[in-house]
């Protein structure tokens, strides 16, 4: 466990950034120390952690309903250098083996930054370089005298070059940080790309680290063509939630609380041209293996039989085809459709290992039947193991316009019962969303 | 050079009465006038009601303090002035401090997660607070005995105007009440 001592280089000095909490509030808010009083900052600090308004969510998230508390040591009163500070204390908190501590003596690694961070990660520069070295001139050398070596970090470019170039104290490392992946890498904070969900992202430019590139083509190659796996999510990495492990190919038991099997899954298969596929009988659903990471979701189109229709379906008298809906990409399913569809079986897959796990369905279009009444024990309430069937149906009127369909899934599964608003109560969380859609 | 004529005894003792007639009288008057509540016009009380930031009036501020019927109507151009009223409580709620809904707005009170003694109060505008009415600048609580209280709020922003408290701000026990009256303006 790596314990750090973050400070934000500001004109007026170096403010520690001494703990960062969940609250059940909206808004995050930059607090001054253990007190009460919000800082002026506080809207853009909820701006730069807000989901889709800055790379903290992006980049670290999903974080569960509510804000965060993030406690200074001294004001901050305008301006937006603190945010490379912010970033880099989130991503400690959010590392498995690293912490934030509030006493620099306990520190393990003491880092002073300033800088901007865009969207995308990217450190932008902020001016005032000397007269903040200035400021902090006097603690960087206490700190040397007493043995211990602060990180200086900035932007790269001017402002690196102007620190350089205003004398900083001999023995302070400096670096000149061009996007918070190579910083956290070069501060020995793990932090891995989060593919932005499955949410489109705006006009801006889109920037990958290399090594999520190829983090993304390794977890493509590994999964099954119906899943989605948080593999390649932050969350991954820093919960300690069940490991992925192979359960047994088989019908999903009654009892919820099945115990693993040690055989192992056969290798997952590469996507297809699903419409080139012949239809998967009933019998066979069942057997279509399980994905190497659980737990995974997975989409199954039920269309109805030849020379039957949707009603048998429905009713019972007449066995479904079943047919995996392959990722079109990462967390998103390929569209469905034909004249044959009756409906879809969300598959949720949780493994040997018992967790809470939640399940929400959120229809952004058209019309499901079932939508409401998701698996009982998907509530988060209970432990639950195993596999989780959830059949919806297609309306006639939907067909019959031919209405389309879009909504999403999420699984939210953790060590602890789930429930809105929870703050560090949550325990470990991961969550995985999938998006899919049914066409005329 | 003047000459002055001293008062005989009896003149002396006549003046000496007539002097502490006089004084007792002035004092039994002053007494009256200080018993008697100050006169408040009614435009008085109505500019400083609907002030955004009215100049502080300790003459009306003890007129309130001590006529029930004067705060009745005070309360009442409160009330006129608002943007918001937050009147009903959340009954079923179990919380130690209820929720209050009102046309357009909401506000709830959550212990802080992470420093006791310390609370969170949130007032969620509908729509954004991006409507036709003003971004609220005052929360006023009028509570039972129609006494009413400001309290100046932050900007809203994403629609939630957000502060945090200790447990011993005055704010609290008005918004543990389900009587007491929330008004935004």
């Amino acid at each position: 466990m790596t314990a750090f001592a973050i400070f934000v280089m500001t004109t007026g000095g170096l403010v520690q950034i001494q703990r960062i909490t969940r609250e059940r509030a909206p808004l995050s808010m930059m607090v001054l120390g253990r007190g009460s009083e919000r800082l002026p900052v506080s809207e853009r600090y909820d701006d730069f952690v807000y989901p889709g308004g800055g790379p903290v969510e992006r980049f670290l998230g999903p974080f569960p309903d509510g804000g965060f508390r993030l406690e200074v040591s001294g004001p901050i009163d305008s301006g937006d250098s603190w945010q490379l500070a912010a970033f880099i204390a989130h991503a400690v908190l959010a590392a498995e083996d690293c912490s934030l501590c509030r006493e620099v003596e306990e520190a393990d690694k003491i880092v002073c930054l300033t800088g901007l961070v865009d969207f995308d990660g990217a450190v932008g520069g902020v001016g005032h370089i000397p007269e903040k070295l200035h400021a902090v001139e006097a603690r960087l050398r206490e700190w040397v005298a007493g043995g211990v070596a602060p990180l200086l970090a900035v932007p790269r470019g001017a402002d690196h070059e102007r620190l350089l170039n205003a004398d900083p104290p001999e023995g302070v490392p400096i670096l000149a940080a061009a996007n918070v992946g190579e910083l956290c890498q070069h501060l020995g904070i793990a932090l891995a790309s989060v593919e932005p969900t499955s949410e489109p992202v705006s006009g801006k430019p889109k920037r990958r680290w290399p090594y999520a590139a190829l983090l993304f083509v390794l977890a493509a190659g590994t999964v099954l063509l119906f899943s989605q796996t948080p593999s390649n999510d932050v969350a991954d990495i820093k919960a300690p939630l069940p490991a992925p492990k192979v359960v047994s190919i088989s019908p999903p038991p009654p009892n919820p609380e099945v115990k693993p099997d040690a055989k192992p899954a056969p290798k997952p298969r590469m996507p297809g041209n699903d419409a080139a596929k012949p239809s998967v009988s009933r019998q066979a659903v069942n057997a279509i293996p399980l994905p190497s990471k659980l737990p995974a979701l997975g989409v199954i189109e039920r269309h109805a039989p030849p020379g039957q229709g949707c009603a048998q379906i429905y009713f019972g008298q007449a066995e479904a085809d079943t047919r995996p809906v392959p990722l079109a990409a990462p967390g998103r399913f390929k569209s469905s459709g034909g004249d044959s569809l009756c409906g879809i079986l969300l598959r949720i897959e949780l493994g040997g290992e018992e967790l809470y796990a939640m399940v929400a369905l959120d229809i952004e279009e058209g019309r499901l039947v079932g939508a409401l009444r998701p698996p009982p024990d998907l509530s988060g309430r209970r432990l639950v193991t195993g596999r989780r069937d959830w059949a919806l149906d297609l309306p006639h009127r939907i067909r019959g316009d031919r209405g389309i369909v879009r909504y999403r899934l999420t699984l939210t599964i953790s060590d602890r019962p789930i429930r809105a608003g929870q703050g560090e109560d949550a325990g470990q969380r991961r969550s995985i969303s999938l998006r899919h859609e049914v066409l005329p | 050079m003047i000459e002055i004529k001293m008062p005989d005894d009896a003149e002396l003792a006549a003046a000496r009465e007539r002097f502490a007639e006089l004084s007792e009288s002035r004092t039994l008057l002053d007494g009256v006038a200080k018993a008697q509540p100050t006169a408040i016009s009614a435009g008085r009380l109505y500019a400083h009601a609907v002030a955004p930031n009215p100049v502080p009036d300790t003459a009306l501020d003890a007129a309130l303090e001590g006529n029930l019927a004067l705060r009745r109507v005070y309360r009442g151009y409160l009330a006129g002035a608002a943007v918001y009223r937050l009147g009903e409580v959340i009954a079923a709620s179990t919380e130690q401090i209820p929720p209050r809904r009102g046309d357009g707005c909401r506000i709830t009170v959550e212990p802080s997660q992470a420093e006791a003694g310390q609370y969170i109060v949130i007032l969620e505008l509908d729509g954004g607070g991006e409507g036709a009415r003003a971004a609220p600048g005052t929360l006023l609580l009028c509570d039972r005995d129609d006494r009413c209280f400001r309290f100046a709020l932050p900007s809203p922003h994403r629609g939630v105007i957000q502060f945090i408290v200790t447990a011993e701000d005055p704010i609290l026990p008005l918004l543990r009440d389900p009587r007491t009256e929330a008004l935004l303006r």
